[in-house]
């Protein structure tokens, strides 16, 4: 299958990208170096090409849609977002994802780049004839501007409803003079804005977004520090933390998902697991030495052993953190070793996210896991 | 730094040769393709390797590197600046930013290696 190429990649390329292939696209990897990519979404702002992420609208579902979502989607307003969870019936994730709402007969989905084929079977399978999907993917780009200075670079370059705008809500805009939708979410950790418009436009926005974010110390930004940054405010990959072998509860999802409110394909298992307690949990790992855990790192710890499930060297705390699967009994502060190309490397048990807005470390007795990125 | 006496090997190592000892550290054109380098783990003074044997690896912030060693013997020292700077390798790699010094049990290991302008063609051809 022919690699998919994203409309801006003409920019990237001029702009130097180093390029790699994900879910099916070729997208930019970095523009220079990740650590200044991070260091710049921490203190001032970066812009993502995430044009790869599934863009879904769906008309006339009615309560079928509530009915594949685990999240109370009832709570929505128009021009509301929350995140929300696809399950199957014994509770395995089938995808993350974002659902906005313009109304009550049309919603929008965010979905994983690689689960998109997968998400629109499960649609089409599982909702009312009356419902239509239009995937718009194709045809729309989007970007994702993160950082403290989101808001005020946004209101120059055209929307200075932006700053006025609260966590999780969207709206329809104009920059660069292009109609846009921006919705103020982010996988990041840190403030900032998801923007989406026609194809014909997404040249003038980058550039322009671009532009006036000199001043701001604006660069362009990654895969690669995108995966950085996520990991740093302990948010989940689907394919690593989540799949359709682990539960929500396992990996600290609980809320996000709400059996109490909603009726949804796999909310007995859920409810079950909620019940019984989970047999593993998503835990993050703190180095002491030098050593970066990796994805399939083993950890050992007294209460039992566990995987690494992500891992990666963070620029803003300055140490090697991960996130993995461990025993129910282990606890912040834990010591715990990872076997780091093979070799035993200590490390600690810590209470994710690793990092809060503005790049401040995480107090270790913080919020639980999916602190502000994920509400809805 | 590309002095004479600096030779390189196919997988991005060069060698510089002071009396019977080698000192080896990881290209220019490796570092930048390695990006930040932000940690290491690296054999210790007194281990013997064979040529082709792996020095260790190199981390950066999304990926890891093996080093090769382009000759036989025993390390004798390795770089002590890396442990509170390990951007040395970024920033000087063919020079301050040097890796391991090894003494050499067969200095014609050397021959087989390519001058740096050989190299110059083997990277551009890649």
């Amino acid at each position: 299958m022919a690699l998919r190429s994203v409309p801006l990649e003409g920019i990237h390329a001029r702009a130097g990208a180093r390029m790699v292939e994900f879910a099916g696209w070729l997208l930019p990897l970095q523009y220079g170096s990740i650590i200044r990519e991070v260091q710049a979404v921490r203190t001032a702002a970066g812009l993502f090409d995430v044009s790869h992420m599934g863009r879904l609208d769906i008309f006339g579902a009615g309560p079928a849609l509530q009915r594949l979502l685990t999240n109370d989607l009832a709570a929505l307003r128009d021009g509301q977002c929350q995140y929300t969870l696809m399950c199957r019936p014994d509770g395995g994730v089938i995808d993350d994802l974002i659902v906005c709402r313009a109304s009550a007969e049309r919603f929008g989905l965010v979905v994983n780049a690689a689960n998109r084929a997968k998400d629109v079977s499960w649609l089409a399978e599982h909702l009312a004839g009356s419902a239509k999907v239009d995937d718009r993917t194709e045809s729309t780009c989007m970007l994702a501007l993160q950082g403290p200075v989101s808001a005020e670079l946004l209101a120059k370059a055209g929307m200075p409803e932006a700053g006025g705008m609260g966590r999780f809500r969207w709206a329809s805009g104009s920059l660069a003079g292009r109609e846009v939708t921006v919705s103020r979410t982010g996988y990041t950790g840190e403030d900032g804005f998801e923007i989406t418009c026609a194809n014909l436009g997404a040249e003038a926005v980058w550039s322009g977004l671009g532009r006036v974010g000199e001043s701001f110390g604006l660069i362009p930004c990654g895969l690669a520090a995108r995966d950085v940054l996520r990991i740093e405010a302990g948010l989940p990959l689907y394919g690593h933390e989540i799949g359709e072998n682990i539960n929500p509860i396992e990996a600290g999802l609980a809320r996000w998902v709400k059996p109490d409110r909603a009726d949804f394909t796999g909310r007995e298992a859920i409810a079950r697991m909620i019940r019984d307690g989970p047999r593993r949990k998503l835990v993050g790992v703190r180095m002491e030495g030098r050593a970066i855990p990796r994805a399939g790192d083993t950890v050992t710890a007294e209460a039992g052993d566990g995987t690494i499930t992500s891992g990666t060297f963070s620029p803003t705390l300055g140490v090697g953190i991960g996130m993995a699967y461990m025993p129910p009994a282990v606890v912040e502060g834990d010591r715990v070793e990872v076997a780091v190309h093979s070799r035993p490397q200590p490390g600690r048990i810590q209470r994710l996210p690793f990092v809060t807005a503005k790049g401040a470390p995480s107090p270790l007795a913080g919020e639980c896991h999916g602190e502000g990125d994920t509400d809805g | 730094m590309n002095n004479d006496d600096t030779k390189y090997t196919k997988t991005h190592e060069w060698v510089r040769v002071e009396d019977d000892l080698a000192r080896i550290g990881i290209s220019d054109y490796a570092q930048a393709n390695l990006g930040d380098v932000v940690g290491f783990d690296l054999v210790q003074p007194g281990a013997r390797v064979e040529a082709g044997d792996s020095l260790g690896t190199l981390d950066s912030v999304k990926a890891v590197a093996d080093v090769y060693s382009p000759v036989t013997g025993e390390v004798v020292a390795a770089n002590p600046e890396l442990e509170s700077a390990p951007d040395l390798v970024n920033q000087d790699s063919e020079g301050a930013g040097w890796l391991v010094l090894i003494r050499m049990e067969r200095p014609t290991e050397l021959d087989a290696l390519m001058s740096a302008s050989e190299y110059g063609e083997h990277v551009r051809a890649l």
